[in-house]
């Protein structure tokens, strides 16, 4: 006598298939994505697709478990399949608890960059009037601390904040006060690019645990053509303030983000390779943002979205050659990281 | 090149708002304009002077639209119970708590 049932025996109960939630698209040619209520998502040909949406699926069919396996089939009376998705649609969507978590404070409009690409509308240095008040400073630290949120980050953002640290300065000290009177961690980033850094700014950064996330569009002659200063040295700047950031706050307290012009289109490799020269383990490749400077400039009209993709996919192949290689050769656990938003 | 392509649903059969989600996602290539007569829908596509491809293209691809939001309107109705079952799992211990308290 068998010691197990013959293979039959472990099928489903006879008990009706029924569908579960799910969204589709067409596919390239005649195949359908086929995603379920939490994005887990399978391709089907136009037949199985068609199988799938008619239940004409039995066990042992394959298409039978691949839809059961990626939940969008289930049986009559089977629970474990509803709390399981329920789990993870409440995992998915738990941010939606902590809301209004990010704080940006547009510290002042003022740049002595002229960019352009940028998304703000940046004023000239001279102009005092574009920063932003202490009192306005007040009241949106207070708006800020009023956030449901356990746990705020407040990101000063410009024009370039540095040129208006002392309010900077105010905000942290003011945050550090009033958030834990009110339960909260408040978290500091300054999105600056980094050309006024000094040993003070940087001790301040030291002291209160704030993050730096600046700009680097790749190699010097790149970078200073998309972002022209006064003295055309922005890279320079840049690169030492990298530099001393990483020395004094740590390697993992600055970060970089690039943004794509049409002469980086080309240059995926370059930009790459500086920003691993650098000791920077991830890079953001972002394409330009349709606002301000970037459409008055017609910058954006440089590109469309399908040379955008070419450059995001070299840069993805490129950064997983770079990983495979450090791996093979180091066998190190530091990994290069890609983001960037594809679409 | 022709400019405009009519295409006539029967009203007792077809649903106006998966007319309208079809007509949605043909924007990049054509606008459209529905109107009721004489029990039918009359969808009116005007091909924009960007578009691609031909009117006949653009036409099957209204129809492929049109089939893709007939048979979405289908699974919304015949999964909606689960979808609440699934959706109350989920978020239904929190219609009790307080607003603005984390667990």
């Amino acid at each position: 006598m068998s010691r197990f049932q013959p293979a039959e025996a472990y099928h489903a109960t006879e008990t009706s298939v029924q569908l579960l939630p799910f969204r589709f698209e067409r596919a390239g040619s005649g195949g359908y994505l086929v995603s379920n209520m939490v994005g887990d998502f399978l391709r089907l040909t136009s037949d199985e697709f068609n199988r799938l949406v008619e239940l004409n699926v039995a066990p042992g069919d394959d298409l039978y478990e691949r839809a059961y396996a990626n939940h969008l089939i289930t049986r009559a009376g089977q629970v474990a399949q509803h709390q399981i998705l329920a789990m993870r649609l409440r995992s998915r969507l738990a941010f939606l608890r902590e809301p209004s978590a990010l704080h940006m404070f547009v510290v002042t409009l003022r740049c002595e960059h002229s960019c352009p690409y940028c998304q703000v509308s940046r004023q000239s240095t001279d102009r005092t009037r574009f920063d932003m008040s202490e009192e306005i400073a007040e009241c949106a630290l207070t708006i800020a601390l009023e956030s449901p949120a356990s746990r705020i980050k407040i990101e000063f953002q410009g024009g370039e904040p540095l040129l208006n640290f002392p309010l900077i300065a105010k905000i942290v000290q003011g945050a550090k006060v009033q958030g834990p009177k009110k339960g909260k961690q408040v978290d500091f980033v300054i999105a600056s690019n980094l050309a006024l850094l000094d040993d003070a700014i940087l001790s301040f950064c030291k002291t209160n645990e704030i993050l730096l996330s600046t700009s680097l569009d790749g190699p010097e002659d790149l970078h200073n053509r998309n972002r022209p200063r006064p003295g055309g040295n922005s890279y320079e700047l840049a690169v030492k303030g990298i530099k001393a950031a990483q020395q004094a706050l740590g390697k993992d307290r600055v970060s970089a983000l690039m943004t794509t012009t049409e002469p980086s289109l080309d240059r995926i490799e370059d930009i790459i390779d500086e920003y691993v020269a650098l000791g920077l383990d991830g890079i953001f490749l972002r394409p330009l943002s349709p606002y301000g400077f970037a459409v008055k400039t017609k910058q954006l009209q440089k590109y469309d979205g399908n040379r955008w993709l070419d450059f995001y996919k070299r840069g993805l192949r490129y950064v997983l050659d770079i990983n495979r290689k450090k791996h093979k050769v180091h066998q190190e656990d530091e990994w290069m990281n890609l983001m960037g938003n594809a679409a | 090149m022709v400019d405009a392509i009519t295409v006539e649903f029967d009203e007792a059969v077809q649903s106006l708002d998966a007319l309208n989600a079809a007509a949605y996602r043909l924007l990049d290539a054509a606008s459209c304009q529905i109107e009721k007569s004489g029990g039918k829908f009359v969808c009116r596509l005007t091909l924009k002077n960007s578009a691609k491809q031909d009117s006949e293209s653009i036409r099957s691809r209204f129809l492929d639209c049109v089939t893709d939001e007939n048979v979405r309107e289908r699974l919304a109705v015949k999964t909606e119970p689960v979808r609440n079952l699934i959706l109350s799992l989920a978020f239904g211990s929190l219609a009790s708590q307080p607003s603005g308290k984390s667990e």
